[in-house]
């Protein structure tokens, strides 16, 4: 073999042997590598927001004060676990936040609603289900009443989709009696974007509607469609006369329609962009309000209709997010980014 | 003819990357030439030893004329192949530390691989084994490097930003060369030692390379598929491999009859080959 050769090979060889040192000495669990804005956040009635934010790989509440800025952590949770969804008390003096495994196939099929108490600082676990609550919400007009969508397995469809929260139903929990009651028997593929609008006796989320179809061709026809069950429970009808897309998250205005999330085109890459929609009279025929161009979703609307927030995720369609909060007027404006600061 | 003149000129011809026919060519040529000068040497005055070494050494350097033989028969091969080759370790170690410094995630089997694989297109392009069976491990050596850049094209989607879609592009602009590299080595640079066939080769060896990338591609769109929209517990992901296996026996067919003469029936089982693939890609743009 010829000299250079040889020495190209060992040079070769000697990075590559480097290489894997500093791979060896630099990578991190997966449970440590997230960072920042998770995309979870609530809003209360005066504008206050709490924001769920990873740091090393640990979930951690916090609330931003008027310039957006967040102080330390009011509540952390440990770095195998992830805060699915957290909801303001309708006082907005506490917080309840569920809690699951981030790999639910490794860490058991299990989730924890904690209360945190804004005053004293204090949290407490207050309810503990074999299930994946992936959201909750507290009731506008009842501090006593928390209601959340619970998956009753995860696993996947087949062998190389990624697995996923499957059977789900709305469930109410009772603080004061800490009793759940299912709202529905549906065991349905995907439900989100629960929604409880401050003086409506209805209960909102969006699903599949396919329950209607019979065959396999058929099913493949069905939308995500935000439907409504009465507050007591019931059988899900749909709320509008339906959109003219697949709806995936929105906001119940209170005078009526939606503010929806839904795909606007493709992008170059072959990457569905998601923006927000405005459609006032819930026949579909929504107004586009957002040009992210990227991926635009989480809408909460204020109490009176005016604000809008939602969040961004800039990195959709890669392997790992990138959130970004906005707020903006909700009839239509320039979104102004909020958390984290840029 | 002297052993030592014709070992000689045989190292030399190895050092190409003609058929036996052509390297056998070459070898008798170049042994003429020793021959000649041998027997000079010898009406000069010189011992039998003696002349032979001269005759070797006046000759030249048998690497350095090999590898130029090799250059003018095949022009910029051997850069292509070294280009794939820096191309590729370069691309492994930043995929690799892009990667590492954003998802904090190790890929420490595929970087080994990626730099096995580099290695040994480097020391095929500079220094090839006398004795090796030239096409099967190029070409090995190219679709195996095709599949480790794939893999690290998919690695390229945890790097945010624009630095993973740069990374992404290089490593399709890798496959490319790994690609043509392949057409050349297939349909071009190795040759029937018929003459009378050398055209007919060229053009189904090229129309099979083709073929081939668009079964083994159907092929796995349908496993994909299949894995994607079942439980998988049965076997019917064997069907799968009817387009793979289509298009292999298919070739192996080709290749017989042409070794045969029998060019007419040959072309015609290319023509059924490309026809079969064509219908089954018009069905599917159709259904999609």
């Amino acid at each position: 073999m010829k000299r250079p050769l040889l020495i190209a090979l060992i040079l070769i060889g000697a990075a590559t042997a480097a290489s894997a040192a500093a791979g060896l000495a630099l990578q991190k669990p997966e449970n440590e590598t997230e960072e920042g804005f998770s995309g979870v956040y609530d809003v209360t009635a005066d504008g206050s927001i709490a924001v769920v934010s990873f740091t090393e790989g640990r979930p951690g509440i916090y609330l931003l004060d008027e310039e957006a800025a967040s102080s330390g952590p009011l509540a952390e949770s440990g770095t195998d676990s992830r805060i699915n969804s957290l909801s303001f008390s309708p006082d907005g003096r506490s917080i309840a936040f569920t809690v699951s495994p981030k790999d639910p196939a490794a860490g058991g099929l299990k989730s924890i609603i904690r209360l945190l108490d804004l005053e004293s600082g204090t949290e407490r676990a207050v309810f503990q289900d074999k299930g994946l609550i992936t959201e909750l919400t507290f009731s506008p007009d009842d501090p006593d009443l928390i209601y959340f969508l619970r998956a009753g397995v995860f696993e996947n469809y087949s062998p190389v989709a990624a697995q996923h929260p499957h059977d789900f139903d709305v469930h109410e929990y009772r603080l004061s009696e800490n009793n759940t009651r299912p709202l529905t028997d549906l065991k349905a593929y995907d439900m989100q974007s629960l929604d409880v609008p401050a003086g409506s006796d209805s209960v909102y989320f969006s699903m599949f509607g396919d329950e209607e179809y019979e065959s396999a061709e058929e099913t493949f026809d069905a939308t995500q469609q935000i439907y409504r069950i009465p507050e007591e429970g019931g059988t899900p009808e749909p709320a509008g006369d339906g959109y003219p897309r697949d709806v995936y998250g929105f906001a119940i205005i209170p005078d009526g329609g939606a503010i929806y999330q839904a795909v606007s085109k493709t992008s170059d890459e072959g990457i569905f962009e998601y923006e927000l929609f405005r459609s006032d009279s819930g026949q579909g025929n929504g107004r586009q309000l957002t040009r992210m161009r990227t991926h635009a979703g989480n809408p909460v609307l204020s109490p009176d209709g005016k604000t809008l927030w939602f969040v961004e995720d800039r990195n959709f369609g890669k392997e790992r997010p990138d959130f970004h909060l906005y707020r903006m007027p909700a009839d239509g404006g320039t979104p102004e980014a909020l958390f984290p600061a840029e | 003819m002297r052993p030592a003149l014709l070992r000689f000129a045989r190292e030399i011809s190895r050092r190409t990357d003609g058929t036996r026919m052509e390297r056998q060519d070459l070898e008798e040529e170049m042994a003429g030439h020793l021959e000649a000068t041998f027997s000079r040497l010898i009406e000069e005055g010189h011992t039998e030893q003696e002349a032979e070494e001269l005759a070797m050494s006046r000759f030249g350097d048998g690497k350095r004329i090999g590898r130029q033989i090799q250059q003018a028969l095949y022009p910029y091969r051997r850069e292509m192949i070294l280009g794939l080759s820096a191309g590729s370790l370069l691309f492994g170690f930043a995929v690799f530390f892009s990667v590492l410094l954003t998802a904090w995630s190790a890929y420490i089997p595929w970087l080994i691989l990626c730099s096995l694989t580099g290695s040994a297109l480097l020391a095929l392009a500079v220094d090839p084994p006398a004795s090796l069976n030239r096409r099967f491990v190029l070409n090995g050596l190219f679709l195996l490097q095709t599949g480790v850049l794939l893999s690290g094209i998919l690695l390229t989607s945890a790097v945010p930003g624009n630095a993973g879609s740069i990374l992404a592009m290089a490593g399709w602009l890798l496959i490319l060369l790994a690609m043509a590299l392949v057409y050349r080595t297939s349909a071009y640079d190795y040759r029937t030692r018929r003459v009378r066939l050398e055209k007919h080769d060229m053009a189904i060896n090229a129309a099979n390379v083709t073929t081939g990338i668009l079964s083994v591609s159907i092929s796995l769109f349908i496993l994909w598929a299949y894995l994607a929209f079942s439980d998988g517990t049965d076997r019917v992901w064997m069907f799968a491999l009817i387009p793979a296996l289509f298009w292999a026996l298919t070739y192996a067919a080709q290749w017989l009859l042409l070794a045969k003469g029998r060019v007419k029936t040959a072309y015609g089982i290319t023509g059924l080959q490309i026809a079969v693939i064509a219908a089954a890609l018009a069905l599917f743009f159709r259904i999609t």
